[in-house]
């Protein structure tokens, strides 16, 4: 496999070079390119198999590379590289078609982890639930499943994230949780997502890098900094591509309710009605476990 | 959403700990002036939340973190590898403050500086945080700057005299 790493920084190059050797993703050809622009040139002349790109350089930035290959047609596997690990910017770059945003400083693990799926084939994650190039949306017919959330959590977060199905989280009224409420089409409350404090903690916590103790800072306080708020917020609205795999109709986060917030009653009697579920326990690198329940209507 | 000083010491270390490898002492901030060559270098954030983040050390040090990151077993990195270094070190700080404040906003591209008792003015910003710390007994120190509110003060002076 050809893999071209575009970066400004020659040291940012070397330490891309050296986690692809240490990640043991086998025998590989490895160039170079110093900008978008010479990496625009390389790609032209001969399209590699997969593209590591920065995002802030200069000439030509890293999206601006990505959607000008797209409109020539050339389709490399292209992920970014990039210390700018904001929700914003992640769903940026999956909306431009980039299978994977990698957040300096990274380790060969997450490379690992997140470059062997997609060079072996078996994961095309972001473009298969990403808006395609006309601008509507493509759906993944695959099934809501702990997988599929363990890709997305693992490209928010830009470190390593395992999900497997667990026992069924006890939904009461006394547990403290964040819940993310999800309209599609004629249904306000199509789907929730239920996240217990530990988890929301640690998203919350890993998004900002803030350090791990203050996860137990928030779950001894029984509700969220204020400041987690947002990122959690759009950690949610990317989630609302997992219900796109699982239904019909386009959903979208319509509610964030945090732990001290009161919930609508079509919430309240979502979660206590029969419903379909899935439970799942998340464990996020360095940050901790916590479980997560998704319930469908649909 | 806004940045303690406890956040900035805790992205400096993990940067640090993750692309080099090494640990940082916390230090105050009389211990952590160098002697003889230093380097600054500055990445500035424009948008709803405008300053700069400011990486300064000793030559030594900075010396240190370009062989590491260029896996030079011996002799000495060349003067651009050095300066290569240490601005993706502070673009890689300042990219992961910049998550922590609030945004949409957007990184400029690092500028390194390089000399002997200088002091570095960003205009119209003034000090917001300040970490301090030692590594392999040389000094390092990341300023967090924001834009000043109000005109009439003088600019922020970084960097190492």
């Amino acid at each position: 496999m050809r893999i071209l790493i575009v970066d400004d920084s020659k040291a940012m190059r070397a330490i891309v070079r050296r986690a692809l050797r240490q990640a043991d993703l086998g025998d590989h050809s490895i160039e170079e390119a110093t900008n978008g622009r010479e990496g625009l040139s390389f790609i032209q002349q001969s399209p590699p198999d997969l593209v590591l790109c920065d995002l802030n350089m200069p000439e030509m930035s890293g999206l601006e590379l990505l959607r000008t290959i797209k409109q020539d047609g050339l389709n490399p596997r292209f992920g970014f590289v990039t210390s700018e690990a904001t929700p914003e910017l992640r769903n940026e770059a999956s909306k431009a078609g980039a299978l994977f945003v990698i957040t300096k400083p990274f380790s060969p693990d997450v490379f690992s982890e997140t470059l062997g799926p997609i060079m072996n084939g078996s994961v095309s994650a972001f473009s298969d639930a990403n808006p395609n190039d006309n601008g509507s949306t493509a759906r993944n017919s695959a099934p809501l499943t702990p997988e599929l959330t363990g890709v997305l959590l693992r490209d928010l977060l830009g470190r390593a994230v395992t999900v497997k199905k667990s026992t069924p989280m006890a939904l009461t009224a006394k547990t403290p949780f964040v819940i993310a409420v999800y309209s599609a089409g004629q249904n306000p409350v199509a789907y929730l997502c239920i996240c217990d404090l530990p988890l929301a903690a640690s998203v919350g916590a890993a998004l900002c890098m803030l350090p791990a103790s203050s996860i137990q800072e928030t779950i001894r306080a029984g509700t969220l900094a204020p400041a987690v708020e947002p990122n959690l917020h759009e950690v949610f609205n990317v989630m609302s591509r997992l219900f796109d795999a699982a239904g019909t109709a386009h959903a979208s986060l319509a509610g964030l309710h945090l732990p001290s917030t009161p919930l609508p009653a079509a919430v309240t009697k979502l979660m206590s009605g029969p419903a379909n579920r899935l439970d799942v326990e998340v464990n996020i690198s360095g940050y901790g476990v916590g479980r997560l329940t998704y319930v469908l209507t649909q | 959403m806004s940045i303690s000083e406890k956040e900035v010491c805790f992205v400096t270390e993990t940067v640090w700990a993750e692309m080099l490898g090494l640990h940082l002492e916390p230090a105050g901030q009389a211990a952590t002036q160098p002697n003889g060559n230093s380097l600054t270098a500055i990445i500035h954030i424009e948008g709803a939340w405008t300053g700069a983040a400011v990486l300064s050390c000793s030559r030594r040090l900075a010396q240190i973190a370009a062989s590491i990151m260029f896996s030079l077993d011996e002799g000495e990195p060349a003067t651009e590898e050095v300066r290569d270094a240490l601005g993706e070190l502070a673009n890689v700080i300042g990219g992961n403050l910049k998550a922590m404040l609030p945004g949409p906003s957007h990184l400029s591209l690092p500028t390194v500086i390089e000399g002997n008792a200088y002091l570095v003015s960003v205009a119209e910003s003034v000090p917001f945080h300040a970490a301090h710390f030692h590594c392999d007994q040389e000094p390092l120190q990341v300023d967090l700057l924001i834009r000043n509110q109000n005109p009439r003060r003088p600019a922020a002076a970084s960097g190492l005299n």
